[in-house]
């Protein structure tokens, strides 16, 4: 389903991502672990066309369809969705016009008509649950005042409406507590259909006790160093990452 | 100096004497120049240019829309009042007899004061009578023709809200004339009063400038929300003063251009009595090639123990042709006092673009979303209902017009 081949990316004219190699089949989730600078955040950020990021070599085809060709929206309405670290705040926009807005965007692409106010209302409630979160939040500014688990849960509500075809999680553990990272944990797991891929970048193994990925990769100085199952997650967070690197050089 | 035969007018009435006192003031001191503080960003030049002919002696033709629902309201075309519906416990006043005339707005204030003093005839006085809530709004319309000959239109208007009683006036200025309107609005704000004064000029070919001079007394309050939407030269100067222990003026805008706009909002509040506040809160947001100007100074006098002033201007260039000047000014006489002012000016927040593309939002659309929302955020402080509804109406057909 999505394909990256030899792919290199900089940002102000300084190389992070070093030819990065990585298929991701239909339905599978994928880890993708390491240290910090390794590029984790870079990738994300590539993968759905930040303006700031230029790739320099490599190709990514995301469901036959040349990725990096397509501008973010597009992308967006081809069913990337990235879940932000630092999802930001928008005064003046409430959380409910704003993901209306998308929603529709991504509908009209698909080919399905326009939702109106009282039907968004009413899968919006429905979708609120997966990740617990409360209505009233729908109705203020968009994060705007938002606790940290607030904004994450906001970010998977998100996930949950839009329905895309991947989904990457960026850090999605950074900043919650043990209730909220089980709450969002549970929200993505709901979320994992036979259709649906997942990448979740972390540089912890916590989140992956929650939600338990198909393979593990291990990103360091902007190349995929070592891959595994979901064992090696455990084996990083028993070891370190300067255990991989003794192995790289070995 | 044919061009400016305008700035000559002087009618033979009642108020003779201080029209000949007010020219003499306007030919002491000539239309202000970029040396003048106030004036340091705006040009009058284009109105000098312009060839404006004298008022005419009775209305053009005009189209305007939007006042179907409007029981209350005063129409002005061309500076001649053409229709009046009043609400209960609001009268007029023929301002050749108002002893107050020039009172907070004397000719020495600037050359625009003077001339319109020296030449204004049929403006008006609206009179609130004491203890007189008056809840549906009073809507002044004052529209220019858009005859063979633009003109110079002196319109003179005096508000009274005596002691406790309480009004809301939208003034609404309708696109699609020509020439100049020049403005001085007088407003007395009785104790315990409450005046509530939208301003809306929808901009267009012809020139605005206003002299807003308010006079606030004890617990009484001045709510200004003033819009500026585009404009060739849109100026709105306001003064108030806070004369009577516990006064409060309330000041917000939106100034919003495009193309070669000019729109300026000048600003002096004076703090004379013990616990008064006052606050500011004007937006800009410009694009091509427009100029916007905030001046907003706060002077506190040494009677005003325990006041407060607030101030802040955010403003948003959406082009790199566009251009905001932003003064806040601070003269305080005394310690004991608190006023802060923060005063911005940025581009839309990038991370916030992103973040909506990457919901799907085409890039145009979010930054008509981000747009639209720093601008309506200013107009949170109307009531919820008909007048935020106007107001938001006013700024989101403004957004749309290409």
């Amino acid at each position: 389903m999505l394909s990256i081949k030899g792919l290199h990316a900089s940002v102000d004219g300084k190389e992070i991502l070093r030819g990065i190699d990585l298929e991701i089949g239909a339905g599978e989730v994928h880890a993708v672990m390491g240290p910090n600078g390794s590029g984790k955040s870079t990738l994300s950020n590539v993968l759905t066309g930040h303006p700031a990021y230029k790739v320099t070599a490599g190709s990514v085809t995301f469901q036959g369809k040349d990725l990096l060709a397509l501008s973010p929206e597009e992308r967006a309405r081809e069913g990337v969705f990235l879940s932000f670290q630092y999802p930001v705040e928008i005064p003046g926009v409430s959380t409910a016009y704003f993901l209306k807005e998308a929603l529709n965007a991504v509908r009209v692409h698909r080919g399905l008509p326009r939702m109106d106010a009282f039907d968004f209302l009413k899968l919006a409630r429905e979708r609120l649950k997966v990740v617990g979160m409360k209505e009233e939040l729908l109705h203020r500014n968009l994060n705007q005042g938002f606790s940290g688990g607030e904004k994450k849960r906001n970010e998977i509500f998100q996930m949950a409406m839009l329905e895309p075809t991947l989904g990457l999680l960026d850090e999605t553990d950074s900043g919650l507590d043990i209730d909220a990272l089980k709450a969002v944990a549970d929200g993505v797991n709901a979320l994992r259909t036979e259709g649906r891929s997942l990448i979740v970048i972390t540089h912890y193994q916590r989140l992956l006790d929650y939600i338990v990925p198909d393979f593990t990769h291990v990103l360091m100085k902007g190349q995929v160093v070592m891959s595994g199952g979901k064992e090696l997650a455990l084996e990083l967070e028993d070891r370190g990452y300067a255990w991989v690197e003794e192995q790289v050089n070995a | 100096m044919s061009g400016l035969a305008w700035t000559r007018v002087v009618p033979q009435d009642a108020l003779s004497a201080a029209r000949a006192q007010a020219l003499a003031t306007f030919d002491a001191v000539g239309f202000p120049t970029r040396k003048d503080e106030d004036w340091k960003y705006t040009s009058v030049k284009p109105i000098l240019d312009a060839e404006l002919a004298p008022q005419g002696d009775a209305p053009g033709e005009v189209f305007f829309s939007g006042l179907a629902d409007t029981p209350y309201r005063l129409i002005f075309v061309d500076g001649h009042l053409v229709d009046e519906a009043l609400p209960e416990g609001v009268r007029l006043v023929p301002l050749g007899e108002e002893p107050r005339l020039g009172a907070l707005a004397p000719a020495e204030a600037s050359a625009f004061v003077a001339l319109n003093t020296a030449s204004f005839v049929g403006g008006v006085g609206i009179v609130v009578r004491r203890n007189a809530t008056v809840t549906e709004p009073l809507v002044v319309v004052s529209a220019l023709s858009d005859g063979e000959t633009a003109q110079s239109v002196p319109l003179r208007l005096m508000v009274v809200v005596e002691d406790g009683a309480e009004l809301t006036l939208v003034e609404q200025h309708p696109a699609g004339g020509a020439g100049l309107l020049n403005l001085v609005t007088e407003v007395f704000v009785g104790e315990n009063a409450q005046l509530r004064h939208l301003k809306v000029v929808e901009g267009d070919e012809a020139f605005h400038v206003a002299h807003i001079a308010a006079s606030v007394a004890r617990v009484g309050r001045y709510l200004l929300h003033s819009l500026a939407l585009s404009g060739a030269l849109t100026r709105t100067s306001i003064r108030v003063e806070l004369v009577g222990e516990g006064a409060e003026a309330d000041l917000s805008g939106l100034f919003l251009g495009r193309d070669d706009d000019r729109l300026d909002h000048t600003l002096h509040i004076t703090h004379d009595a013990p616990r008064t506040r006052s606050n500011q809160r004007f937006k800009g947001i410009l694009d091509g090639q427009a100029q916007g100007v905030f001046t907003g100074m706060v002077q506190m006098k040494p009677g005003a123990t325990g006041a407060d002033a607030q101030q802040k201007n955010p403003n948003l260039l959406l082009s790199q042709g566009a251009v905001v000047h932003t003064r806040p000014q601070l003269l305080i006489d005394h310690d004991d006092i608190s006023a802060s002012h923060g005063a911005t000016v940025g581009q839309l927040d990038e991370a916030a673009l992103f973040y909506a593309r990457q919901r799907g939002i085409d890039a145009d659309a979010a930054q008509r979303m981000l747009t639209r929302a720093f601008a309506l955020d200013v107009l949170e402080t109307l009531p919820e209902g008909s007048l935020r509804d106007l107001a938001t109406a006013q700024v989101e057909s403004w957004m749309e017009t290409p």
